[in-house]
């Protein structure tokens, strides 16, 4: 399942789910973790509660049922973030209450968790959380790179003071290149990893 | 036929009641749990922000609490925040923005001496492209503490712009918008502020 859903049919790569806030917030390593964290823990929770409520939920009335409850929790994490992630929070601005837009989150929850028990859903929203996070941090740190020339920069908002050492400048002395951590090149450089994707799964259904 | 598609309505409609007060009751405990550390995050970035602009021993009141307001041509009235010691105003922060920078909105705090002079801009939140034009940032660049001391007659009001225009202030290399917003706001300000010195500086501060 974890395979599955980080590369054959990840969330953001291939089914190009949730691609709004993987755009917008992938301009450093820390905020796509800080993001892919929230993410996480949205989708992971919203398939546990969907999956326990199933056997209540009318299928009428289900569609209203998953927006309640996936609109409780990404408040609920915004709050957290909020008291105690608080310049992370400010950094990701209206991101985090847009994790109720990510339709991979009710993709999931009408796809999986609405039909299996409570075990195997929370399995899969952690396998989606991890496909989507696998995608945004890769981004996230290629972007950063070219973009500032570090990793990890400002890691202190995310993991606490002692983390403010953790940038690190691995070769490439260079004062960045602009576009990377502009939107244009959020896209651009999408674009590059999915050629690459693709041309790794060529390779692979040739051998 | 119509007794049971009412009793389905019904149904339905208590299914859905349940799920949002439970939901609601959810949130409503986070928040009562997350409550007052958010506030106290707000508060220790509000008095971060103003011992930038202030020094702290300049100032024993909470300026926060002591607030008047600005009549601003463009901007209508405008929060101001009175720095006092010993009851006597000493110096006031002003929360204005400025409406034309390269993206959109600029919000800044200016504060101005009780002599009129200013004691300190930062930007509190912009959209300015990274690499060009966030050098207005206090984080990026020092450009922002050139207005420190500057007044109405230093220099001159029609000097109030960048070099570009024939005034008196850096702009940036590839940004002349941002700093020439920036400026005109600084400059707008500061010539309400003299219009309506008496109101802002020799009131009384309400207990």
């Amino acid at each position: 399942m974890l395979s599955r859903h980080l590369w054959t049919d990840n969330p953001a790569l291939v089914q190009m789910l949730g691609l709004c806030p993987l755009l917008a917030v992938s301009n450093t390593l820390v905020n796509s973790v800080g993001l892919a964290i929230a993410t996480l823990l949205t989708v992971t929770l919203s398939n546990a509660l969907v999956s326990a409520s199933r056997h209540y939920l009318i299928r009428e009335i289900r569609i209203p049922a998953y927006v309640l409850i996936i609109a409780g929790l990404v408040t609920v994490t915004d709050l957290i973030m909020q008291a105690w992630f608080h310049s992370l929070y400010q950094r990701l601005g209206i991101f985090v209450p847009l994790i109720i837009t990510n339709c991979a989150i009710i993709a999931r929850a009408e796809i999986f968790a609405s039909r299996n028990g409570v075990l195997p859903s929370v399995a899969d929203g952690l396998a989606t959380g991890i496909g989507f996070a696998f995608a945004l941090c890769s981004l996230g740190a290629i972007r950063e790179y070219l973009g500032f020339g570090t990793l990890l920069r400002d890691a202190e908002i995310l993991f606490g003071p002692a983390a403010a050492s953790w940038t690190i400048e691995p070769g490439l002395n260079h004062d960045g290149m602009l576009l990377a951590v502009l939107p244009p090149g959020a896209f651009f450089l999408l674009g590059l990893m999915l050629a690459m994707k693709n041309l790794i799964d060529q390779s692979k259904t040739r051998d | 036929m119509k007794a049971i598609l009412l009793n389905g309505v019904r149904a339905h409609a208590i299914t859905l009641m349940v799920i949002a007060l439970l939901i609601s009751g959810v949130l409503a405990s986070t928040r009562w749990a997350t409550e007052d550390r958010i506030l106290a995050n707000r508060e220790a970035m509000q008095q971060r922000l103003l011992s930038q602009l202030l020094s702290e021993h300049s100032y024993d009141n909470n300026p926060y609490e002591h607030k008047t307001y600005l009549r601003d041509e463009d901007r209508g009235n405008l929060l101001v925040y009175r720095a006092a010691r010993q009851n006597s105003t000493h110096a006031i922060i002003v929360e204005t923005h400025a409406r034309d920078g390269y993206n959109g909105r600029i919000d800044m705090l200016i504060a101005v001496n009780r002599d009129l002079t200013v004691a300190g801009v930062r930007v509190t939140r912009h959209l300015e492209t990274p690499g060009l034009g966030d050098d207005i940032d206090h984080r990026k660049s020092n450009w922002i503490t050139s207005f420190n001391g500057r007044s109405l007659s230093n220099p001159d009001l029609l000097q109030w712009t960048v070099q570009r225009d024939g005034g008196a202030f850096d702009q940036f290399t590839g940004a002349t918008i941002t700093p020439r917003a920036v400026i005109k706001t600084v400059r707008d300000t500061l010539v309400a502020v003299t219009e309506q010195r008496d109101a802002l500086f020799e009131y009384p501060l309400e207990p």
